[in-house]
């Protein structure tokens, strides 16, 4: 059995960025047609596992480079099918799928905001506010460390819960101020304690200015005290039907 | 206010993706978000040669309250703190053979109590910390400054 | 036995056995071991370690191979992923 690598499928008339470096030996990419919808293709690595954070970059890097310009469907890691049958097999079967679901994402690009929390500046803060946090804080810095144990996952406890509650909040306003630039927004519960946003929002190419500037506003507005990341312009990971 | 990033525009806001994403931002976009159809066939991924692994070596989730605690006692009196991060451990943990990571002294503790009920015979241990000097912390401990 | 009451949320009932409790640690050890969400965290840390310039760009693609290893393993449940190549 042959295989072939998978990147994304966009529409048959799309033109794709002319560097494109795949995974594979060879790193060509290249697209395989049928009906209005095409695959973006390239060969597998053989003789090694695959999932080296080379080839996740690498993956990325294609459909995110075609994404700036064209709508595509991106394929989750790691996208490897037989290659006789990304026509018969892959496209075939689901072509009015896709181009339904290309022409729902059509004109539009994701972006990612994340955020996090100037750490030492919001724990001051909670400090500050919380009297208990404040005495626990304390009686925590006069006790030699192995004495301290329980009162120290104690205090832990009481900041990352704070921590919690009032990035909940400033999450949600952050994402609320941003969704008028956007024309879908995907929210996620953000990983750790001190994230504050981890938000997709899908925006129409003739908006990116407007929703970059805003996104720049914000971040102003923020500075010192969340420290905001925008990935983009990217394909819509978020905003795929799965399967 | 000047605002210098390392990426393009002259903003606020650090930007990235299309190509110049961290490995942390793709892992999350492509391993759990895209399209995942039927005929994908299963290959060989990395990581297959990992089987066990040492209960000592990994955080409870007790590691997470001990880290914000940590960065909540460094604040010095005027609410500034230090930062830092201890990338030694990290990076002692991980490359040492492969299978390793950070520890706590918390799972070390559990673990040695179900050893001494074993028969061990060992009263309590020192968190991991200060038994293996050579996985010090290389972040200075805030204890260290004997207020 | 507070020390473990706190690690695992349950009563240290003395009905339970040693090796009942090692393999509740065990278990938990591997769930935390494998979580994405933490492999996660730990690459943001590498990739801010590599900008800082504490990690250099080898020890910091080490760590990260490292790192996807264990978030490859710990996807390979049944009916995840695979080990048999074409």
């Amino acid at each position: 059995m042959s295989a072939t690598y998978v990147y994304g499928l966009v529409g048959a008339d799309a033109r794709l960025p002319e560097d494109l470096k795949g995974l594979g030996p060879s790193g060509r990419v290249s697209t395989i047609a049928h009906g209005e919808v095409a695959a973006i293709v390239g060969d597998v690595p053989v003789d090694r596992p695959i999932g080296t954070r080379d080839d996740l970059l690498a993956h990325e890097a294609v459909v995110d480079a075609v994404a700036a310009t064209t709508a595509v469907l991106p394929m989750r890691f790691p996208a490897v099918v037989e290659s006789d049958g990304v026509v018969e097999e892959l496209i075939a079967p689901h072509h009015d799928h896709f181009v339904d679901v290309l022409d729902a994402l059509d004109g539009k690009v994701q972006f990612t905001l994340k955020g996090r929390y100037e750490q030492d500046v919001v724990l001051a803060e909670l400090v500050e506010e919380d009297p208990e946090i404040r005495a626990l804080q304390e009686k925590v810095r006069e006790l030699p460390e192995d004495a301290s144990y329980y009162d120290r996952v104690r205090l832990g406890e009481l900041v990352v819960t704070a921590l919690e509650e009032r990035r909940d909040d400033e999450g949600e306003r952050l994402v609320q101020r941003l969704e008028p630039f956007a024309a879908e927004v995907v929210a996620h519960r953000p990983g750790q304690p001190d994230d504050v946003v981890n938000a997709a929002f899908l925006v129409e190419r003739a908006r990116i200015g407007e929703f970059e500037d805003a996104v720049e506003d914000t971040g102003r507005d923020l500075a010192g005290r969340v420290r905001l990341r925008l990935l983009g312009p990217l394909a819509p990971y978020d905003f795929v039907p799965e399967g | 206010m000047t605002v210098a990033t390392q990426r393009q525009g002259g903003g606020y806001v650090e930007r990235g993706g299309g190509g110049s994403s961290s490995l942390a931002d793709v892992v999350e976009l492509i391993l759990d978000k895209g399209l995942v159809i039927d005929v994908f066939v299963r290959v060989s991924l990395v990581g297959i040669e990992i089987l066990t692994i040492d209960a000592r070596i990994v955080v409870a989730s007790v590691d997470t309250f001990l880290r914000f605690a940590e960065a909540t006692n460094r604040l010095d009196l005027y609410g500034k703190g230090k930062g830092g991060k201890d990338l030694t451990e990290l990076v002692e943990g991980v490359t040492e053979g492969g299978a390793r990571g950070k520890t706590t002294g918390m799972l070390d503790a559990a673990v040695d109590k179900v050893g001494d009920m074993l028969g061990g015979g060992r009263e309590e241990r020192e968190p991991e910390r200060e038994e293996a000097p050579r996985r010090r912390p290389a972040r200075q401990r805030a204890r260290e400054r004997e207020e | 036995m507070g020390l473990l009451t706190g690690l695992l949320g349950l009563p240290l009932a003395p009905v339970r056995g040693v090796v009942w409790l090692a393999e509740q640690i065990r278990d938990q050890a591997e769930e935390q071991y494998y979580d994405p969400a933490r492999i996660r965290a730990e690459l943001d840390r590498v990739d801010e370690g590599r900008r800082s310039g504490e990690l250099t760009e080898e020890e910091a693609a080490e760590l990260e191979n490292e790192l996807l290893q264990r978030l490859m393993a710990g996807r390979r449940s049944p009916g995840v992923g695979g080990d048999r190549g074409g």
